[in-house]
């Protein structure tokens, strides 16, 4: 049909057929910047248009409904390249991270501000409650339009600085606009969906709708006569090369558990066939003509059901070691099932899957009974936790192409280093025959660690020679993508009377699901994160992680340390119910202290032995104290409803700043011409302000303005190695590779300073801005590059940095919550929140909020409301926005503060330490005891919800 | 996929357009609708879609102090203009998001007569009638008959509160996870009298039961009474309320939720909480 509508105040005539969305009519007339995340169902607003000068969900809106009507999109507001006042704004807050849902929300800011020119609190908070944002939290979005706000009666307003950093620097903890800020809040061709060239095939995975189950027999003949059908992979014709999607650095310490497709089917969801189509259409009607023939098998779903004598075996594979076999592997082998495949392992994770264990690992320091036989009180608890998604706003998605003999890979990923090495495994290639691009990231969380599609593509790109682009629906972000780990911790704590800790035990059950992605290191750091926080010499762990039906599991920003932190931060708790002392004063006397000897961390090394480390840096006391203040520690607060309960309670917290002795990283800079510098980092920039944090460590070292240093990231043919984002190691390692090839580099303009001025080296000085002063003469970088770069100079200056550390720099906080429990309902409000951390020296001081307010309230969301849930069968019943709810503006705390306590890291390039990971850990904890302090109940199991709590009160059964 | 779209411009058209067409169906906001069908999810047989953007429906009009609500008045619109009741006002703030508040309406949320309107307990609460047209002409029916006996022939084309909201006290209340979740209960209730007497109350419940429905039995027990304990409005509800377990919450949590929200609501309704 024919339909009139004004875009952008431009009239047109347009061919659309009617049913359509119109998000999809308008993409096709240039508006890239509408995107999908939830597949039309009208929850995540990341396609937010104006439709006659309201905010409306272009998802929801069929292609007919445009007729007749005015549509504004956020390209209204382009002004070449200046940006608007709200994009602006935007990024002087420091709210855009990933990006991928700030064009809408710029859209809702200037709906907002055209209805009211001085918004309050709540007018933004209703305006903007259609805008799903993962990464920040929402807090500072007020900030934003506040400052857009009085922008737009002022220009010249200059907002409020957040708290600065490193006095004695000029860029390093100040607050500077993101570097790749502005494509990001203009809306510019950035994410894997914007490379897609015309003509490209789509590749459609037809997926298990069985848990368990063996493809007896699968016929694809009638399915390849479908016109536009280019390949059908099956397991029947897909490379018989095993590897593990987890994304880890070389050897993985996660089996080699799996196939592009197997014959073995092990969740719902699982890959029966991959079909690569020139349109949807025809990949749909293929997918409806193959026939799959499937022995059923009885799921396995549960930690109790995997762990059952008897139980239905996930792997009874042929298993596999490249070092270490065990004695009695061969006999072993002999009850493999060969439909199950193999299992390789670099080396023994201590598995055992005919038990269906994918790993376990144990280690104590001291006499843990002794220490227990010490105590004048013993607690013995119990904690569960639910399966969670990180529901970032940009599903997994990739474009895979040829570029003649060599396949590109433009990829959303944390690990395009790790991405290449696996794929060339599968493709049987080099590695020089692959080109990774990690484009901008809608949110990676460390879900995108894990490479859970991007090596089917590949491998069928490379095979077939077409360009191929693959994108999750929301369903398949569920089912088939990365999840947090199900979790069982039983906690055991002795104290004596004085709250003196004398032994602390965790045994914990993980739940891996179908593969074993992170089986080992995930469960593991649920007590590596947990543990050292306390100082006892008496500490025992035992982890089992066990394999299942359920949705694979992964990677997830925390990493397992969020379970652990939950249920040893609650036992404490319990603990000091239990000897009739103050939560706060108990956790202050055992609490981990600068320079205490971390001995656990000798049991906690990742799939290697560990080392005992002294505990460097700690802002723990201030956090603690400042926390206490904020929410008024030990006053009781009156609703005055009866029915509503106030209660506090709090977390201390810890995570690591990557992984020493394993992680790497790499960086490269250039001196260009004119004396500015072209920045080359192996480091994946999520959304985080990676780019943004080694653009400055180089300007810094380098005595240049910012805008001197231009930064291309996380290309494989043109950065060098750099083991991914994750395990927070971004700053603490990409940021050092920066770091020192600028000071390489800085020596390398010194020394050519010194031959064009004829000045001796060492009175020679790089000096702010962009110079070489000596005692006789100066002469600025663009005079060095032009020396050097003279036919008789010493070519251009440009230098490595290699970035590596044996040290944790542990980043520390203590969270606190005030949470009102209505005890008629059931009901918990997040009354109040206070996250303090300790980053060392935050580098992006507005980026590092954003970080805390988002990884806070991810996990309010996980602590309240979300949760994967089944049918016995092993569906997922709520793989979708509808039905799993993750928190909007409307749901953030109505106190909601993060601050940054100033502690310099004596380890971590310029006294960093990291951000992103730690704020996950804090929420669970301190919500469930603000619950026991508020109504006297202790819930153990998340999510705390409303019919849990009731049910804890006893008022339904 | 719906493969044409009519754009009548007149209720005489409309009708017609849905009696020619059994696979047609009528088309408002289209939040609704269009949520259902992505991406190749086809709504059923519905092949025909009436949009009904330029019927003359958007009108919010009092007379006599009857308030006329007409169909394509979006449920923001309900929270913005002069002269909707305060309580139909306050359930559709309650509505969340933005975004969609700005398309849909509020014939499109009660047609689709489902469990998650929050709206809907509250216009049975308001003792609404609707104004439907079909092949047969224009009437009025009580919106409880509308709801529990839907002709999905007729189109809505408004809602009409009689006169008296203005003196009846009232209570809305709605339970989700999150703000923008559908309500796992909501309610509406009105009533005249007091905690000494109550007067004709209407209790209206949705989200545990499959619509929007009346507790009737409960309105006979509370009228000319004083209000009795809140252990008794609940006991009464529990026993009234059938519901189902879903992934939202057991069945017997979301009786205990009705039960308390009713009873709560009653005493906020009549300024005796406590």
């Amino acid at each position: 049909m024919k339909i009139r509508v004004q875009i952008n105040g431009v009239p047109r005539q347009l061919d659309v057929e009617p049913g359509e969305r119109a998000t999809a009519v308008l993409r096709r007339q240039g508006a890239l910047v509408l995107r999908d995340g939830c597949n039309g169902e009208g929850i995540c607003g990341i396609c937010s248009i104006h439709y006659d000068g309201k905010l409306v969900n272009s998802c929801l809106l069929s292609a007919a409904q445009l007729d007749g009507h005015s549509i504004v999109t956020v390209d209204h507001y382009r002004r070449q390249r200046t940006l608007s006042i709200v994009q602006a704004s935007l990024l002087d807050a420091g709210v855009s991270q990933c990006g991928y849902c700030t064009p809408a929300m710029v859209m809702a800011i200037e709906d907002v501000l055209s209805r009211s020119p001085t918004p309050t609190k709540a007018e933004v908070r209703d305006g903007l409650s259609g805008v799903f944002c993962r990464c920040t939290g929402y807090e500072q979005y007020y900030t934003a339009v506040e400052t857009a706000s009085r922008r737009l009666a002022d220009p010249d307003y200059v907002p409020p600085k957040v708290q600065e950093f490193a006095q004695d620097l000029r860029l390093v903890g100040k607050q500077r606009r993101k570097v790749d800020g502005p494509k990001l809040v203009r809306g510019d061709k950035a994410y894997v969906e914007d490379m897609v060239e015309p003509g490209s095939c789509i590749l459609k995975m037809v997926r298990s709708p069985h848990a368990h189950a063996y493809i007896r027999q699968i016929d694809t003949t009638e399915a390849e006569k479908v016109p536009g059908v280019v390949y059908i992979l099956t397991h029947k014709n897909c490379p018989d090369v095993y590897y593990n999607q987890a994304g880890q650095g070389f050897p993985e310490p996660s089996p080699y558990d799996r196939k592009l497709i197997s014959e073995k089917v092990r969740h719902v969801g699982d890959r029966v066939a991959a079909i690569v189509a020139e349109t949807w259409e025809a990949a749909e009607e293929a997918a409806a003509k193959l026939v799959v023939d499937y022995e059923v098998l009885p799921p396995v779903m549960t930690i109790e059901q995997a762990a059952a004598p008897g139980a239905p075996l996930i792997h009874n594979s042929h298993l596999a070691y490249v070092v270490g076999a065990p004695e009695g592997l061969e006999e072993d082998n002999r009850l493999a099932d060969p439909r199950d495949g193999r299992v390789i392992y670099q080396f023994p994770i201590h598995a055992n899957p005919r038990k269906n264990i994918a790993a376990s690992v144990h280690g104590h320091i001291g006499d843990v009974d002794q220490g227990f036989r010490d105590a004048d009180v013993v607690i013995e608890r119990e904690y569960e936790s639910s399966q969670i998604q990180s529901t970032s706003t940009e599903t997994h998605v990739v474009y895979t192409k040829m570029d003649g003999d060599r396949l590109v890979i433009h990829a959303s990923t944390q690990v395009p280093f790790h991405l290449r090495r696996i794929v060339a495994a599968i493709l049987g290639t080099s590695e020089n025959n692959i080109r990774v691009i990690k484009e901008r990231v809608g949110g990676g969380y460390g879900a995108k660690q894990d490479i859970v599609l991007e090596e089917v593509p590949a491998y069928l790109t490379w095979i077939t020679g077409r360009s191929i682009y693959q994108r999750f629906t929301r369903e398949e972000q569920f089912i088939a993508c990365r999840t947090r780990h199900v979790m069982k911790i039983r906690v055991k704590l002795g104290a004596k009377r004085d709250g003196t800790l004398t032994a602390m035990y965790m045994d914990l059950q993980a739940n891996t699901g179908p593969y074993g992605s992170h089986c080992l290191t995930v469960p593991m750091n649920a007590c590596s994160k947990s543990l050292p926080l306390f100082l006892c010499d008496n500490i025992g762990f035992n982890v089992t992680t066990y394999y299942s039906n359920i949705a694979p599991t992964g990677a997830y920003q925390g990493y397992g340390a969020p379970k652990g932190s939950f249920a040893l931060q609650l036992a404490m708790a319990e603990l000091a119910e239990k000897l009739g002392v103050d939560h706060y004063a108990l956790v202050d006397k055992n609490r981990v202290r600068e320079g205490a000897m971390l001995e656990i961390l000798r049991c906690l090394g990742e799939g290697r032995e560990g080392k005992a480390e002294r505990a460097g840096s700690c802002g723990l006391g201030p956090a603690m104290e400042r926390g206490a203040e904020h929410i008024a520690w030990g006053k009781r607060e009156e609703s005055g409803d009866p029915d509503v309960k106030i209660g506090k309670g709090f977390a201390i917290i810890q995570q690591g700043s990557g992984l020493p002795g394993l992680d790497s990283a790499n960086a490269e800079i250039k001196l260009l011409s004119d004396g500015t510098f072209m920045l080359l980092s192996g480091g994946a920039d999520l959304g985080t302000g990676l780019d943004t944090v080694t653009s400055k460590f180089a300007a810094e070292a380098l005595c240049c303005e910012l805008k001197d240093v231009a930064v291309i990231s996380a290309d494989t043919d043109i950065t060098p190695f750099d083991c991914g984002a994750y395990a927070s190691k971004g700053t603490y390692f990409s940021g050092g590779a920066a770091l020192n090839a600028a000071n390489a580099l800085r020596e390398r303009i010194l020394d050519a300073a010194a031959q064009m001025t004829k000045q001796a080296r060492d009175t020679l000085e790089v000096v702010y801005p962009s110079k070489v002063v000596g005692p006789s003469k100066t002469v600025t970088f663009a005079e060095v590059a032009h020396f050097s770069e003279a036919g008789d100079g010493c070519g251009q200056l440009t230098a490595m940095g290699h970035y590596t550390s044996d040290k944790s720099s542990i980043p520390y906080g203590a969270h606190f919550a005030q949470v009102a429990v209505n005890t008629r309902t059931g009901k918990v409000t997040v009354q109040k929140f206070f996250a303090l951390q300790d980053a060392g020296t935050p580098v992006n001081p507005e980026l590092a909020l954003g970080q805390i307010y988002g990884g806070v309230l991810k996990t309010i969301g996980h602590s309240l409301w979300e949760e994967m849930i089944y049918d016995d069968t092993g569906r997922c019943l709520n793989p979708n926005f509808l039905d799993y709810k993750v928190p909007m503006i409307e749901d953030v705390p109505e106190t909601f503060v993060a601050e940054l306590i100033d502690i310099h890291d004596e380890h971590g390039p310029y006294g960093t330490k990291s951000i992103s990971e730690v704020a996950c850990n804090g929420a669970a904890p301190a919500i469930a005891s603000a619950i026991h302090d508020a109504v006297g109940v202790w819930m153990r199991s998340w999510p705390f919800s409303a019919e849990k709590v009731l049910r804890a009160l006893g008022s339904i059964r | 996929m719906i493969q044409e779209f009519h754009h009548p411009t007149s209720i005489a058209e409309a009708v017609r357009l849905r009696q020619a067409s059994p696979a047609s169906l009528y088309f408002a906001g289209g939040t609704e609708i269009n949520s259902i069908t992505w991406p190749s999810r086809p709504v059923g047989e519905f092949v025909t879609a009436i949009l009904l953007d330029r019927l003359p429906l958007g009108d919010v009009t009092t007379a006599d102090g009857a308030v006329t609500i007409g169909a394509n008045v979006t449920i923001q619109e309900l929270v913005d203009r002069p002269g909707v009741p305060p309580m139909l006002a306050t359930a559709a703030s309650q509505f969340s998001s933005r975004s969609v508040r700005h398309m849909g309406t509020v014939g499109g949320n009660i047609a689709s007569n489902g469990s998650c309107s929050n709206l809907a307990p509250v216009l049975l609460a308001l003792d609404a009638s609707v104004e439907l047209a079909d092949a047969a002409g224009q009437r009025f029916v009580p919106l409880v008959d509308y709801l529990e006996h839907q002709d999905r022939e007729a189109l809505i084309l408004a809602f009409r509160i009689p006169n008296g909201w203005q003196s009846r006290r009232w209570a809305v209340q709605k339970h989700c996870r999150t703000a923008i979740d559908v309500p796992i209960v909501a309610i509406g209730l009105t009533c005249g009298g007091n905690a000494q007497r109550i007067e004709q109350p209407i209790i209206a419940l949705n989200g545990a039961v499959p619509h929007a429905t009346r507790l009737t039995a409960l309105e006979q027990r509370l009228h000319g009474q004083p209000l009795p304990s809140r252990d008794e409005v609940d006991d009464l509800v529990r026993q009234l309320v059938q519901s189902a377990d879903d992934l939202r919450g057991s069945a017997a949590f979301k009786r205990h939720l009705a039960a308390v929200m009713i009873s709560d609501g009653l005493r906020e309704a009549l300024d005796a909480k406590g």
